[in-house]
């Protein structure tokens, strides 16, 4: 039976929350560590997605997790300690630096494009070789302009939120809408004054929209899992 | 270098897909990405040099037209894979995508 894994832990907790569609957890040791997981057969549709989360949020409530982003699944338990024991160095560093914390997302979305002083000339050229590169030096330009403010909007994050680098992950222009993705991992027990001071600080951000969600379980953070 | 290797296995298929109808398109995907890639490096260095004034106008205009049309034969080989723009796309996983 293959099992869709949760998180990963380094002991089992009392009373676990239910599994996918009610079924108990799987608990599999591996060494110091062990994870999470749902017996899972079947397409991985969005309602498992939901059940998915669920479940991390309960774990990570109740002990220390690494929470596993959705989709990962293991032909069984063998599979699933041999996968674990391979990591089980590099997730345990993980899970002792950010077990028990939680993470705020900040999402901005541009309500106007930068661009760069100097660059973005109109496109004036009649000969269609010229043309085609005067329009790609102008996309260039918006791109460049978008980039440069994008990254001037995470400095400014990262310095008025006094959030340490290692604690701050960003994503510069993921989509053309969006001018940043950020996640912050916040401090033991101030996830929601965190989120405040986001709300707060974005507010006074100008040419973007801000959207500030959480807390989530630091699904960003335990990319490695 | 084994850390290297264990991030590189990660981002790899544990299976190679050998299924005869797609390993075409697959190729013919992974081809095409790399030279989308390279096409659009050779832009942003035909823009740049247009832009500092280094190439003549004739010159401006033949590596423009080059550039459109290796665009558009781009575009013609990948819908003759049945591929879409976003599919000549590599996700380098920690480093984001490729394009």
């Amino acid at each position: 039976m293959s099992l869709l894994i949760h998180a990963i832990s380094a002991s089992p907790c009392d009373e676990p929350p239910r599994g996918l569609a009610g079924v108990p957890l799987v608990w599999v040791p591996a060494g110091e560590l062990g994870l999470w997981a749902s017996p899972s057969e079947g397409p991985l549709d969005r309602e498992l997605v939901f059940d998915h989360h669920r479940i991390v949020e309960q774990l990570c409530a109740r002990t220390a997790c690494l929470p596993v982003r959705f989709g990962q699944r293991v032909e069984d338990e063998d599979v699933a300690r041999e996968r674990l024991a391979a990591r089980a160095g590099e997730l345990g560093a993980t899970l002792r630096r950010i077990g028990g914390r939680q993470e705020i997302a900040i999402t901005l979305l541009w309500q106007c494009s930068p661009v760069i002083e100097g660059r973005g000339h109109r496109v004036q050229a009649s000969t269609p070789g010229r043309r085609f590169l005067e329009t790609r030096g102008q996309a260039f330009a918006d791109e460049d302009g978008r980039r440069a403010a994008a990254e001037a909007l995470a400095e400014r994050l990262v310095r008025e939120l006094a959030v340490d680098q290692a604690d701050v992950r960003h994503a510069i222009c993921p989509a053309p809408d969006l001018a940043l993705s950020s996640s912050l991992l916040a401090v033991p027990g101030a996830a929601e004054q965190a989120k405040e001071d986001a709300v707060r600080v974005t507010a006074t951000l100008e040419g973007v929209r801000a959207v500030v969600s959480g807390p989530w379980p630091p699904y960003t953070f335990a990319e490695t899992a | 270098m084994s850390a290297s290797r264990a991030d590189l296995a990660d981002l790899l298929p544990e299976k190679i897909d050998i299924d005869p109808e797609r390993v075409e398109q697959g190729l013919a995907q992974l081809v095409l990405t790399l030279v989308e890639f390279l096409r659009q490096l050779l832009e942003r260095q035909a823009v740049r040099r247009m832009e500092g004034g280094s190439l003549s106008e004739d010159e401006v205009e033949r590596m423009g037209i080059a550039l459109m049309r290796l665009e558009e034969k781009v575009e013609e080989l990948a819908k003759q894979f049945g591929l879409t723009k976003e599919d000549l796309n590599l996700d380098l996983k920690p480093l984001g995508k490729l394009l």
